[in-house]
């Protein structure tokens, strides 16, 4: 009998499904875990943070190292400035709801940077900045009863969760490999940010119930937004879903939708 | 994060993703091809893994002159494609495809650059296969295929 060679089939240790179709399904797995981990637990942290004790947020607050502020700027104590501003804080704080039993500190930082912040531990910061520029004394109520939101909304603690479950998922999706790592960044960054202007807007619609139960009209309340508006550069509009606030029409828009849906009519501006 | 580091997270992993994919399966397919071509043409010298000095097998062939032995590596790389595929597929466990490719491919090139080196051989017998990774960190970085054998020269051949 004569050999004959044959060639055999080879194909038996080749994979069967194509290339492009096997990522697929491994990035939709990960996506999907991403957002079960990122979402779902985004959930149970928002859930988790209503129950914890407003005396807690001082506590947090401890934990602040005192150079923050120093880094800021030098604290402002005193002058007519000062005066205006903390007179309207401590206005503001009788108008709260009747659920907040914090006890709130405001600090005047001396510097030219236009913005405010509210710390954890019921810390209002002010930059001299922002009071300065101002045209009305509606203008930095608002500024502050927004502030006031995001502490009565707890949301440095529900960033503080969000932050651990960026981190477990970047984690994750980075531990076989840094592109994925680094692609996963994307959607997370996305998703925090637009949670970072989900507590804007909530402490946006805070601030005008603040604002027309203190004064009684919503009047001026929008004027910062209306200024800041043309500062808004044109990428911020085409990627704003990086922004970490909703762009400024935006807010100016749900302000004036809450102040109808409450009755809060508009009315006349203070001087400042 | 601005538009800026959007563009740069986002664009440069996916551009070599883009460019794993491409480059990495137009070589592959390449590749393929030579390797097929090139299994046909030594079709007829056979490589296999039985011992010949064992004659309990077969009679001892008695028109051996010569017996050497002969071998052929070969090392491959992944792309970033493939790196990554098999990066995910690390998280969720099962068949890596995006690797089997790749050792398919060593295994037969080392086989075929072994049977190059035997040249006129008539067979080659006892032959072995190993595979070693060259990993640079994390992640595979390239795989070695080794084969070697005892190429048996004939009168006849």
């Amino acid at each position: 009998m004569k050999h004959v060679a044959k060639t055999v089939d080879a194909s038996v240790n080749l994979p069967t499904v194509h290339p492009l179709v096997d990522l697929a399904w491994l990035v939709g797995g990960m996506l999907c875990i991403m957002l079960i981990i990122f979402v779902g637990g985004g959930v149970l942290v928002d859930q988790l943070a209503k129950h914890i004790p407003p005396e807690y947020d001082n506590k947090l607050g401890t934990f602040l190292p005192t150079e923050l502020f120093t880094e800021f700027g030098t604290e402002l104590t005193e002058g007519p400035l000062v005066d205006k501003t903390r007179a309207l804080f401590e206005e503001l704080v009788e108008s709260l709801p009747e659920d907040d039993t914090r006890t709130y500190t405001l600090t005047i930082i001396d510097t030219e940077v236009v913005n405010a912040l509210a710390l954890p531990g019921s810390h209002l910061v002010l930059f001299r900045g922002l009071i300065e520029q101002a045209q009305t004394e509606n203008e930095i109520a608002m500024v502050l009863a927004h502030e006031f939101g995001h502490v009565y909304h707890r949301h440095h603690w529900r960033k503080l969760g969000r932050s651990a479950l960026f981190t477990i998922t970047a984690l994750m999706a980075g531990s076989q490999s840094a592109a994925s790592g680094q692609l996963a960044g994307i959607p997370l960054t996305t998703l925090m940010q637009a949670n970072s202007r989900s507590h804007e807007t909530e402490s946006d619609l805070f601030a005008i119930d603040l604002i027309c139960r203190h004064y009684g009209h919503a009047g001026g309340a929008t004027d910062f937004f209306i200024r800041n508006r043309a500062a808004e550069s044109h990428s911020d509009r085409l990627a704003s879903f990086l922004l970490t606030h909703p762009l400024s029409q935006q807010r100016i828009d749900d302000i004036d939708a809450r102040a109808r849906e409450s009755g809060c009519p508009d009315g006349p501006v203070s001087n400042w | 994060m601005d538009s800026i580091s959007l563009v740069i997270n986002l664009g440069i992993p996916l551009l070599l993703l883009i460019a794993g994919y491409f480059v990495g399966s137009f070589l592959e397919r390449r590749h393929f091809k030579s390797i097929v071509e090139r299994e046909q043409a030594t079709l007829n010298q056979p490589a296999v893994t039985f011992d010949e000095a064992d004659d309990t097998v077969f009679p001892l062939d008695p028109d051996i002159t010569d017996a050497r032995l002969v071998s052929g590596s070969v090392v491959v790389s992944v792309d970033y494609f493939k790196a990554f595929a098999a990066g995910l597929r690390n998280i969720f466990g099962g068949r890596v495809s995006a690797y089997e490719t790749l050792v398919d491919r060593g295994r037969r090139e080392a086989i075929l650059r072994m049977k190059e080196s035997a040249g006129s051989a008539e067979r080659i017998a006892n032959m072995r296969i190993e595979t070693s990774t060259l990993s640079s960190g994390r992640g595979l970085g390239s795989v070695e295929v080794h084969a070697y054998g005892t190429a048996i020269y004939t009168h006849r051949g």
